[in-house]
């Protein structure tokens, strides 16, 4: 176990750092630089009269003037700065200053809530409460689902159910979001359209927006792993015994599609992370997707990178997470 | 159990001729949309700007026949504008998912029956493409893109099937992989390589037929995904093309549409219904007709219906 832990370990700081290579390499060759007036309309208001010798101050404060591997060490490791102090970089937990928020670094953006308020009103503790939700509601109701409508296959419940989460489903999800916005603060009044997330009221539609197609997938997942599972000999053995269909169900089809379905839980995890980045958007939800996609367009290198590299941490300990209670659980993996 | 079975496919039978109908008819209309479409659907007429649907009536303004679904603000006919969107909705599903399948079954055969080499080189991208949310990835990709020459070309339709492509091919390569792995193990493909197959033999006669299924079921997931892609774009404020001049496929298409019509959802609710039935429907039929297919591909479905 030891062993599997080390190995995991440096495979994930591995991939930590690849994903910080590409994605320094990808974003330093979009065209135009974080001060470009036409790389974001905010910075063109406040830059539209900077001169030239302000930029270059200010390119060098922040190592643009370095050549690129050496930004990337430096962003990485660290550099010696200005005053000969050495300054740490990732490595150190420190994500570098931010492009955007004048004089504030990445971490400090990202998980400093504001004045007055507990840490969960942070960034990071509003995007981590709403895909927790989201993740709790999807796999509470969709694994149920799943192995009843494999239970009951082809009957009525099955159909209807797949076709509700289907059609459902490919309603794009913004659209979604302004009907649910329509109805529920222009049709019955119990919201304001304006968000306050202090309240729990406002969370329901995010989150219930944010689950609807992974749960459809995850239904879709857990009745094809109940269908494969029901498939094997040993079941008709266990039939032809004399047990009943529940207990078929239940002692023998239902463990061993579990497995298989718990392994695509993580995927439902990674791909309510990135579904969140659009439903931030819509609902101009305070959290990490929000920031990330005003970064994007106005380039702010050190914080693209930041979010990057947190929502790969999350992902690959979460993928660690999930090999381990595989482990424990199926002793077959522990022979390997 | 039997004639449950039968009646099943009988109602699905009727399902699939109407899938198949509705992406033939969505075909033609793309194929033949300069010429079926009442007006052109760039064509900017201020007299005319934001008319209601045909049959409704607003305080400010009736609707007309000659414009069934009614304007937009800048007097744009809204019905030959959503003729025209499966013009760039049928580019997407016929060329951006083709080149995203062939790109990810490629790589996931050669990375399941191929030197060893190529299976690590493999595994170490995914794990790094599938570290992050793939839409960052994408993001990336549009903004790299989206100024160069071929970037432009069909109006940004290349920059988003890049954008597609580039990102997505990922999960299904790791499908396939992952299915390759398990049907190298069975005895079937043993008896066939002691049998002196080569390769190619193996790949085309046995594999291939092995993971169609899976290759189906996820077309169908992404299909509705990369119709809507750019609408995703616009929420997020990132536009396809740069310039506004008048040749992004953007003010053509459903998603542009869409994007457009939440703001004019007021007078004219059928802009941004128009496109979303469209979808709706097309994602419908793929989805319907994949699973007929599956059920046809899939060998391993045949006995399930012995409990």
């Amino acid at each position: 176990m030891l062993n599997f832990f080390i190995g995991r370990v440096a495979r994930i700081l591995l991939i930590l750092l690849s994903v910080e290579l590409l994605v320094f390499l990808l974003i330093h060759s979009i065209p135009g630089s974080p001060w470009d007036s036409s790389s974001s309309q905010a910075r063109a208001m406040s830059n539209i009269y900077v001169d030239a010798k302000t930029l270059e101050r200010r390119g060098h404060y922040f190592g643009m003037d370095l050549p690129l591997w050496r930004q990337f060490t430096r962003y990485m490791i660290g550099d010696v700065h200005e005053g000969g102090t050495f300054v740490c970089g990732v490595v150190c937990g420190n994500l570098g200053p931010s492009l955007r928020h004048v004089g504030r670094t990445v971490q400090d953006v990202l998980f400093r809530p504001p004045r007055g308020h507990d840490a969960w009103n942070s960034r990071f503790g509003y995007t981590i409460r709403l895909v927790s939700l989201s993740f709790a509601f999807v796999a509470l109701l969709g694994i149920p689902l799943g192995v009843a409508s494999a239970y009951w296959a082809r009957s009525r419940f099955d159909q209807v159910l797949s076709t509700v989460l289907t059609s459902v489903s490919s309603i794009p999800i913004f659209i979604l979001g302004l009907l649910g916005i329509i109805v529920f603060a222009s049709g019955l009044n119990w919201i304001n359209v304006l968000p306050d997330w202090t309240e729990p009221k406002y969370w329901v539609l995010p989150t219930l927006l944010l689950s609807v197609i992974p749960l459809a997938n995850l239904v879709r997942i857990a009745r094809a792993a109940m269908l494969n599972a029901m498939s094997g000999d040993y079941i008709r053995t266990a039939r032809a015994k004399g047990l009943t269909r529940p207990q078929t169900m239940w002692r023998h089809i239902l463990p061993n599609a579990l497995i298989s379905i718990l392994t695509y839980l993580l995927p439902i995890f990674v791909e309510l992370l990135a579904a969140s980045f659009i439903i931030e958007g819509v609902f101009a939800f305070p959290g990490f997707g929000h920031e990330y996609w005003d970064s994007i367009t106005a380039l702010d290198y050190a914080m693209i990178m930041g979010i990057t590299f947190l929502y790969a941490c999350g992902i690959t300990l979460a993928n660690l997470l999930l090999e381990t209670i595989c482990r424990v659980i199926d002793p077959r993996m522990r022979a390997q | 159990m039997e004639a449950q079975q039968e009646t099943y496919i009988k109602h699905s039978r009727k399902g699939v001729w109407l899938s198949v109908l509705v992406i033939v008819v969505m075909t033609f209309l793309a194929v033949f949309a300069p010429v079926i479409s009442p007006y052109n659907p760039k064509e900017m007429k201020l007299g005319v700007s934001s008319f209601p649907p045909a049959w409704y009536d607003t305080p400010t303004k009736d609707g007309v026949l000659e414009h069934l679904l009614g304007t937009d603000m800048f007097g744009r006919d809204i019905l030959s504008r959503a003729i025209h969107g499966a013009r760039s909705a049928m580019f997407l599903v016929l060329i951006a998912i083709p080149l995203t399948v062939l790109l990810g079954v490629t790589v996931g055969i050669a990375a399941g029956v191929g030197h060893k080499l190529i299976e690590t080189l493999f595994l170490r991208i995914t794990d790094v493409m599938s570290a992050v949310p793939s839409f960052m990835f994408a993001v990336i990709i549009v903004l790299i893109f989206r100024s160069t020459a071929m970037g432009r070309l069909f109006g940004g339709l290349i920059t988003l099937t890049l954008a597609f492509a580039l990102v997505n091919w990922v999960s299904l390569a790791r499908l396939v992989y992952t299915a390759v792995l398990h049907i190298n193990r069975q005895e079937f493909m043993e008896a066939s390589r002691s049998l002196g197959a080569t390769t190619g033999h193996q790949v085309f006669k046995h594999i291939l037929p092995h993971v169609s299924h899976l290759i189906v079921v996820w077309i169908v997931n992404n299909i509705p995904a990369v119709i809507l892609l750019e609408a995703l774009f616009g929420y997020i404020g990132v536009q396809i093309l740069r310039v506004m001049d008048g040749t992004s496929f953007q003010d053509l298409s459903w998603g542009g549409l869409i994007f457009s019509g939440r703001t004019q959802l007021n007078w004219n609710p059928f802009i941004l219904l128009v496109p979303t039935v469209c979808v709706l429907v097309i994602s419908m039929s793929f989805s319907i007709l994949g699973e007929y297919l599956n059920e046809r591909l899939n060998p391993q479905l045949e006995s399930s219906h012995i409990v």
